[in-house]
């Protein structure tokens, strides 16, 4: 039993928190990552766990050590540079595998095929192709959805028009957001077709979590017959 | 010389030495966010923090011989203890009908002038009660404590 | 004190008192108060969860819910529970008679519990308490989005109480520097001591920066100014550097006293010294001043702040955590290790507080955060140290020192009760939490779709919370049934290393007739030794 608890935590740590696949570039760098940091973080919780249990069972008071004093030690300079260091290490080598996916999630391509700024409001979004003319807006559920061709960089300027709200998607491992008097920019590089639920991650009042919106990442081509027709309907 | 030495922390005592190591580790980190970042309420906030330890830290260090005694006499484990018990502070009402004051007075914020004449009177009655209990106890430590 | 009749003597002894001991004891059940109304605000929140669609509570109910959850626990509950702790142990830790202010203590604590009852009074007014969460994000607390008038009262409370922990700092500084007893060097203080003194610098120089931002934002709501309003010149961004300046350090002042009470408990039942007490000291320390440089990891996604900085500092201060999780497990290999309910849940908080420390790590890396922010990922992590860490060393420390606050021991099986059910009621209800939150459920969302699959874990995470409540409710029959009991209790139960432990269960008025030499840190085990003639040590171990 007492055995049975620590590794019950180990398996929850190795088998949980799994992320559903990512849909974008910057997003399966993202999924790697943190992969790499679940085999690390299960490596430590090991350790930890298994010199917690080794001492709970062998150290254990047992009546034939009664009145038996054990030795007393105040330390070991060896064994404390020792787990000094070792985390230390392990702590630059994360960073290490952060900062080259920061390079790419925060990159910004010299000239991306689509632009789309973002405007959250209480409790929606506008989304508008500043280039093609079209603009999409909605609240509720399901929410306003936009259109993206796969393959190709989207950048999104992101700002708000009342408080503070945030632009996440879940299957892009990825969310920023929404300040009123700034203007966020960000990319996007979605590499799988299919239709993507967004939401509201910042907590902005009543309407919170009923602001959904939608990401269709589609071909080239529909994409275009797609512009075609919004800019249509709006002319 | 032997100032210079306490206040850059070589001879200080213990407790000083804290508030100083404090805020050498708080410039480092306030220069290299200022060189990383360039962000203004970030950098202000961990320069005050890195004052403020500082100034206490040399403060601690340079506070003179009666600390140094004190310090000094704490080391030795073979002083008796000191019997506080006339020392302690008699029950009082005042720190309470001071915070309870204080604290509807502070309402006034919100609700207007109302609560703020509410709350003045015990804050008023607790400030000097308070005052004066301590002036008595200051002057009989004066009297009883000549010798010292 | 005279045991005179009638209800108004004891009451007036509690206003009047200026005893640590008492203001101690007064702190202890104010915060425990606030905590059951802070617990029941997360049960209501959880069964509203535990199903989609609106079945218990309106979304500004649910929204208010949280608001006071988080603000209670945080700032009514967890900041004021160390000083419970500080005002009883440190004086007594030191070899003194009364903390160096006594009158400004008690202040501290009326301060606070005004101030707490302010923030509360919001349910009282029209619009009912503060809606806007407990980081308070302006410009959602700015007057157009958030009109109740129990927002500029839970602006107003928390200033107070803000200023009562400022005061209570100070005293806690002044009393390790100028009252230590004879012979108690620095560097012989228990690490209790340390880490309250450490935690005060955090206080003194964090909570200054959140007092500024209340108050700049009372100025916006009432008297016209724009400093967090875009559409005026002002700074969103501001207030979340404000807020988080202090906010990050607060998670620090909730977690290193109970790391302090760990290193007394540990110690004492492995029968063995703190191991690498120095470094404990220092690694003390560093996650101090690391704390102070943090603060914007909370500020990942806003694109405003630098990312190699802030992500690089939260994980260094995984080494000096790390460091101490390793010194107790030091501390315990080698030792003869009994496990009476303080130090099941000591073991207990190494277990979980360390799944805890490392998914911060995960969320400590930007691009990670990018992901996991604000989702029910970081909801876990924080509940895990918090609730698995702060939580589990606060029962530890009431177990440990129950005895001599009040001159009885808890009762072991009901101990035994609340800790397994508060073990498993963790895991279950907080566990799945993490699932949520990688599958992108966003905290803060009073209802969600049934068609995303979240139901099932939800479901399990409400019932993990049932068991939660379970344990407190065990917890308090516990404390009951004890106080009913005459007080036996000896001056040293569980065979301690400190001076509290010099001194009669409970200690009288001024807490010492007498010192032992101290030339350790543990100057009650040296007495101990010596009166043994230096031989074995035969201090009877807990039953």
């Amino acid at each position: 039993m007492r055995r049975a608890v620590p590794a019950t935590f180990a398996l929850a740590l190795v088998a949980g928190a799994c992320v559903a696949p990512a849909a974008t570039a910057e997003g399966r760098q993202i999924e790697a990552l943190y992969t790499a940091f679940l085999v690390i973080a299960a490596l430590v919780a090991l350790v930890v766990f298994g010199l917690a249990t080794f001492a709970i069972v062998r150290y254990r008071f047992v009546p034939r050590a009664a009145g038996i004093e054990p030795r007393q030690v105040h330390g070991n300079n060896l064994v404390e540079v020792i787990w000094t260091a070792v985390p230390l290490l392990i702590v630059g080598g994360l960073f290490a595998g952060s900062l080259a996916v920061l390079a790419r999630t925060e990159a910004r391509s010299a000239e991306p095929v689509v632009e789309i700024q973002v405007e959250a409001f209480r409790w929606g979004w506008t989304f508008s192709y500043p280039d093609e003319g079209v603009q999409v807006s909605g609240f509720g559920n399901p929410g306003p959805e936009i259109v993206v061709p796969i393959d190709r960089p989207v950048r999104l300027s992101l700002t708000s028009a009342d408080v503070a709200h945030s632009w996440f998607v879940p299957r892009f491992l990825f969310k920023r957001d929404a300040i009123p008097g700034r203007t966020n920019t960000f990319e996007i590089t979605v590499e799988e077709p299919g239709t993507y639920r967004g939401q509201c991650a910042e907590f902005c009042g009543i309407g919170h979590s009923q602001m959904p919106f939608g990401v269709r990442a589609v071909s080239e081509d529909e994409y275009r017959a797609w512009l075609e027709q919004a800019s249509g309907d709006q002319g | 010389m032997r100032r210079l030495l306490a206040l850059v922390g070589v001879t200080s005592p213990t407790e000083a030495r804290f508030f100083q190591v404090v805020a050498v580790l708080a410039a480092g980190g306030a220069i290299v966010y200022w060189f990383v970042s360039y962000e203004t309420a970030g950098t202000a906030l961990l320069g005050g923090f890195t004052l403020a330890s500082g100034l206490i830290g040399l403060l601690l260090a340079d506070a003179g011989t009666d600390w140094r005694a004190s310090a000094a006499s704490t080391r030795d484990p073979d002083r008796p203890l000191l019997d506080e018990r006339g020392r302690l502070p008699s029950p009082t009402l005042a720190p309470f009908a001071v915070g309870v004051g204080a604290s509807i007075a502070a309402t006034s914020l919100v609700f207007g002038p109302a609560p703020l004449l509410v709350g003045a009177l015990p804050l008023a009655w607790g400030a000097l009660d308070w005052l004066h209990r301590s002036r008595a106890e200051m002057a009989a430590l004066d009297d009883g404590e000549e010798g010292q | 004190m005279s045991a005179s009749a009638g209800l108004g003597a004891p009451l007036l002894v509690w206003l009047t008192t200026t005893d640590h001991k008492r203001i101690g004891i007064l702190y202890g059940v104010a915060a425990f108060g606030f905590f059951l109304l802070g617990g029941l605000l997360a049960l209501v929140m959880r069964l509203e969860l535990s199903a989609p669609g609106l079945q218990v509570v309106d979304v500004q109910t649910y929204d208010q819910s949280f608001t006071m959850h988080g603000t209670i626990m945080m700032l009514l509950f967890g900041t004021p529970m160390v000083a419970a702790f500080a005002n009883y142990f440190v004086p007594l830790q030191v070899g003194a008679a009364d903390m160096v202010f006594p009158r400004l203590n008690a202040l501290s604590f009326w301060l606070f519990l005004s101030g707490g009852l302010i923030v509360l009074s919001g349910y009282l007014v029209q619009g009912g308490p503060a809606d806007v969460g407990w980081t308070g994000y302006a410009p959602l607390s700015e007057l157009p989005y958030s009109t109740t008038t129990g927002t500029d009262l839970w602006i107003v409370g928390l200033a107070l109480t803000g200023v009562a922990s400022i005061l209570g700092a100070i005293n806690f500084v002044a009393t390790i520097y100028t009252r230590r007893a004879p012979g108690l060097s620095m560097f012989r203080l228990p690490m209790f001591c340390w880490t309250i003194l450490v935690t005060s610098l955090l206080i003194l120089f964090a909570f200054p920066a959140v007092t500024t931002a209340l108050a700049l934002l009372l100025l916006d709501r009432r008297f016209g100014a724009t400093f967090f309003v875009a559409a005026e010149g002002g700074d969103p961004i501001l207030w979340q550097h404000l807020f988080w300046f202090f906010g990050h350090p607060e998670v620090y002042i909730l977690a290193l006293p109970f790391f302090g009470i760990l290193s007394e408990v540990i110690p004492v039942f492995s029968r063995k010294p703190l191991f690498g007490y120095r470094l404990m000291v220092l690694a003390t320390i560093l996650i101090g001043v690391l704390s102070m440089g943090v603060w914007a990891h909370h500020m990942f996604t806003t694109g405003a702040i630098s990312l190699p900085f802030f992500t690089l500092s939260s994980f260094l201060i995984a080494v000096p955590t790390g460091i101490k999780i390793f010194n107790w497990l030091a501390t315990m290999i080698g030792g003869r290790l009994t496990f009476p309910t303080p130090m099941l849940f000591a073991t207990g908080f190494i277990y979980l507080f360390t799944i805890g420390g490392i998914t911060g790590v995960i969320v400590a890396s930007a691009p990670l955060d990018f992901h996991f922010q604000d989702t029910y990922f970081v909801v876990a992590h924080l509940h895990n140290v918090l609730v698995g860490g702060s939580l589990m060393g606060i029962f530890a420390g009431l177990y440990f020192w129950f005895p001599k606050i009040t001159g009885r021991a808890l009762g072991e099986r009901l101990g035994k009760a609340h800790f397994w059910l508060w073990t498993v009621g963790f895991i279950v209800t907080f566990l799945p939490q993490y699932q949520l939150g990688a599958e992108g459920m966003p905290r803060r969302y009073a209802d969600y779709p049934a068609e995303l699959g979240w139901t099932t874990l939800n479901g399990v995470s409400t019932i993990g919370s049932g068991l939660l409540g379970l344990g407190v409710l065990a917890f308090l029959v516990n404390v009951a049934l004890t106080l009913r009991r005459p007080p036996d209790q000896p001056a040293d139960p569980w065979g301690g290393n400190a001076l509290e432990w010099w001194t009669s269960s409970p200690p009288p008025a001024h807490n010492f007739e007498s010192l032992p030499p101290i030339r350790s840190n543990r100057p009650v085990y040296d007495a101990r030794r010596a009166a043994e003639g230096g031989g074995r040590s035969g201090t009877a171990g807990p039953p």
